[in-house]
């Protein structure tokens, strides 16, 4: 049947055209991606992370300057992704490129652990729905409304039974959605980020309307504490302010680094997209862009009027009060009277002191963490699916329901990972960036593969799209995954000397639990591969052939 | 037997073996201008006008047993579509004869789409005015398009007859480009554009088709729309098949 694709004849000349077979319509236009990618940054996440962590825990540190140097870094690591999304317009993440470029089995192996990674930071988002989005709406409306009723909610639904059950049904309900069909899923997400969009807006005019002393009155009236208090508590609990610093702001820099990583995702998904070189250049770059403006803006709006120091103080009262609740910390924070953290939900529902105003915010950034749920489950689906058709995962992985038309195995595994974890974060203590350093690893092995991949393919190299795009004579490719990799490892390095992200995998003092499920992950990977090849060639299949083809595009 | 006449043989086998399996299939393209035409058959088997593959229509509530209907006869799923397309289209492929099945469910989804689910009555093919409308929504057109146009405008009059399946039925054709102005806009740019290239006979239909297309009345969308006009791309964009994973 007929559309609108041209041979490489094309044109006939006559304004008659040839065409090869039956066209395909892919599901992921410009707008799809773009939100996509936005919606795996989370500006609602990193917007909490930003302004309970940063003045707090790295005090001298500029939030808004943290967020743009990771943008910087990220347009490499952007660029890159977008390369080798072009040279293999494939779903199937960092499994495809690595697979075709290093070889199978470490593709395979990296691609197992990053999925599983992705399954944890799935439950992550769910459990931060919970904490920064319902726990804070029902302890502000608590406040506002002065019933007890609310704040002992927002007191049970941040408790490790309330975070597990909510952050599950969430994971669910993204489940169900991507099992209802990946159109309808993009469909759902428009309609959402209209809803976040507007919601941030209301919170940008909130914040630029709105001034210190009204907040601080505001504050006063729902705690009854002033805002010195506040400060004078924190310092007698080891808390100093600090003048601007940048060593402190390039420190605290992995903290919007995190959810910012989400801005190249759609590489997971580069099958299904329309015009993928012109959909993932906007969709990923202008992703990267895009959210970490909005994100820096945000920062220094709440910072005016906030304060710079009363968020660190009330964000270093509320983490000392959570490591170590005999301190009494808590008594100079939120959660001694309204029950939810000083997340900047709170903050900002105090601010408005208005209803309406609340939902709006609440619903808000609900609404942005969510968007990492479905998106996370997505790629890690789109994973599965491709082990499955190179025949290194089980063929049920990339089976179809016949009622749905979805694949519904993949989901729902990568689904029920995720609720595994969901239960690991909320009964036991994941440290929150630590596995981010494995992560850092495999996109960093994907940016490394760049850098030599003109030359050592240089067949499929010299066929893709990406050979055309060259600086002072060099693939460009080449270019941003060095710098891409450079920045990788200086996170890496970051990461693993910052306890409170995260902290070293293993050190002289021990190996932490998420070093064994690491390594457990490498051993059952390269077990599988091994097994699984060995077992193809007993059916007389060569699953190398799968690795060997030349793009179409 | 030629290429085409060989196709519209399978098709018309699988079609009629789908009834009794309780499955509707319904072919479209070229194989189904063949079906359709068939005083202009030997024609097309003269010039030799090879599809490429059978286009076929089903209902959603069918594709359920689709998979089973087709292994059974020799065909094998291709996987990448499947879990491509989600259950919206689906492509069989028999390695014996060679022969590749395309099957929609419920809409054709290419440059406009086309739905087709009160459109699946009797006879082998989609009726005709739908069979027209699945390359007058191409943007770009083929010989073999302008080709399967000609045909069917030569051998269908033009009516208001949606009971007679030898009348392409004007009716239905301008109500359904009088709602929706992007396919209308390609419709209508494709018949101009045919004017010049169809036979005399064909070149008259095309001229009062044009005439009740651009005249019929023009639903709210439509008009709003057309306020945009062609500063904004008014079709998908339709890709080349390549593997999705």
């Amino acid at each position: 049947m007929g559309g609108s694709i041209v041979s490489s004849d094309g044109n006939t000349g006559t304004g008659v055209f040839s065409r090869p077979a039956s066209g395909l319509i892919r599901v992921a236009g410009s707008s799809d991606v773009f939100i996509f990618n936005v919606g795996l940054v989370s500006i609602g996440i990193a917007i909490a992370f930003n302004q309970l962590y940063g003045p707090s825990l790295y005090p001298g540190s500029a939030p808004w300057l943290s967020t743009l140097l990771a943008v910087v870094g990220m347009l490499f690591v952007a660029a890159t992704f977008y390369a080798w999304s072009i040279t293999f317009p494939r779903s199937g993440g960092v499994y495809v490129s690595l697979s075709r470029s290093v070889g199978p089995g470490v593709g395979f192996v990296l691609s197992l652990i990053e999925t599983v990674i992705l399954m944890y930071y799935a439950a992550l988002a769910a459990s931060l729905i919970v904490t920064v989005g319902l726990s804070s709406f029902f302890g502000t409306v608590g406040f506002m409304g002065e019933s007890d009723t609310f704040i002992s909610w927002a007191a049970n639904t941040a408790s490790p039974a309330g975070i597990f059950w909510i952050g599950t049904g969430f994971l669910l309900l993204a489940g169900v959605l991507l099992t209802s069909g990946t159109r309808r899923y993009f469909a759902v997400q428009k309609v959402l980020f209209g809803i976040a969009l507007a919601g941030t807006v209301v919170l940008v005019a909130v914040l630029v309307f709105g001034d210190p002393d009204t907040f601080l009155a505001n504050f006063t009236a729902a705690t009854g504490l002033t805002g010195d208090q506040v400060i004078s508590g924190a310092q007698d609990l080891g808390w100093a302010s600090a003048p601007f610093s940048f060593s402190a702001s390039w420190a605290f820099l992995i903290w919007p680094l995190l959810p910012l990583l989400g801005a190249v995702q759609s590489v997971g998904i580069g099958g299904e997209i329309k015009s993928v070189r012109k959909t993932q250049l906007y969709g990923m770059l202008g992703a990267v862009v895009a959210t970490g403006l909005v994100i820096a803006l945000v920062d220094l709006l709440a910072t005016r009027v906030f304060g710079y120091d009363f968020q660190g103080a009330i964000g270093y009262n509320s983490v000392v009060g959570l490591v170590d609740p005999s301190t009494n910390a808590w008594a100079f924070s939120t959660e001694g009277s309204i029950g939810a953290s000083p997340w900047f939900t709170v903050l900002i529902g105090i601010l408005a002191d208005n209803l309406l105003i609340v939902i709006i915010v609440m619903a808000t950034f609900v609404t942005w963490i969510w968007f990492w749920i479905p998106a996370e489950i997505a790629y890690t689906t789109r994973t599965m699916i491709a082990w499955s058709f190179d025949r290194i995962g089980p063929n049920r992985l990339g089976d179809v329901s016949k009622r749905y038309g979805t694949p519904t195995t993949a989901i729902w595994i990568s689904t029920a990972g995720a609720i595994v974890f969901m239960w690991f974060i909320a009964f036991q203590a994941i440290a929150l960036l630590t596995l981010i350093e494995a992560l850092t690893i495999i996109w960093g092995t994907a940016m490394i593969a760049a850098v030599v991949f003109p030359r050592m393919r240089k067949a499929l190299f010299d066929v893709s799209p990406a050979s055309e795009q060259k600086i002072f004579g060099m693939p460009l490719m080449s270019v941003t995954g060095a710098v891409g990799a450079a920045f990788l490892a200086t996170v890496l390095v970051m990461l693993w000397n910052d306890d409170i992200a995260a902290g070293p995998l293993f050190s002289a003092d021990g190996v932490r639990g998420e070093f064994w499920l690491l390594l457990s992950l490498v051993v059952l990977g390269v077990l599988w591969y091994v097994g699984v090849k060995a077992y193809r060639r007993r059916q007389g299949i060569d699953i190398s052939l799968a690795f060997k083809q030349i793009p179409i595009e | 037997m030629s290429g085409v006449a060989a196709l519209s043989e399978e098709a018309h086998r699988l079609i009629d073996e789908a009834e009794n399996y309780g499955i509707v299939l319904r072919a479209i393209g070229s194989v189904a201008v063949r079906l359709h035409c068939e005083p202009s058959s030997n024609d097309m088997d003269r010039r030799d006008r090879v599809p490429k593959d059978i286009d076929l229509v089903t209902r959603k509530r069918d594709r359920r047993r689709l998979d089973d209907f087709f292994a059974l006869r020799g065909y094998e799923t291709d996987r990448d579509m499947l879990v491509a397309m989600e259950g919206t289209r689906y492509l069989f492929r028999n390695q014996e004869t060679g022969i590749d099945v395309d099957v929609w469910v419920d809409e054709l989804n290419l440059c406009h789409r086309l739905d087709i689910r009160h459109r699946l009555g009797a006879g082998p093919t989609l009726p005709i005015e739908d069979l027209l409308l699945s390359k007058l929504q191409i943007v770009e057109l083929t010989d073999g398009d302008i080709g399967d146009i000609g045909c069917m405008l030569t051998t269908h009059q033009l009516g208001q007859d949606a009971d007679d399946p030898e009348v392409i039925d004007l009716t239905y054709l301008a109500g359904l480009l009088g709602s929706d102005w992007g396919f209308w806009r390609t419709a209508t740019k494709n018949m101009e554009f045919l004017l010049d290239r169809v036979e005399p006979g064909a070149r008259d239909h095309l001229t009062a088709l044009l005439a009740a297309v651009n005249t019929a009345p023009k639903s709210a969308a439509w008009k709003v729309r057309s306020l945009i006009g062609d500063r904004k791309q008014w079709w998908q964009d339709v890709d080349i098949p390549r593997d999705t994973y």
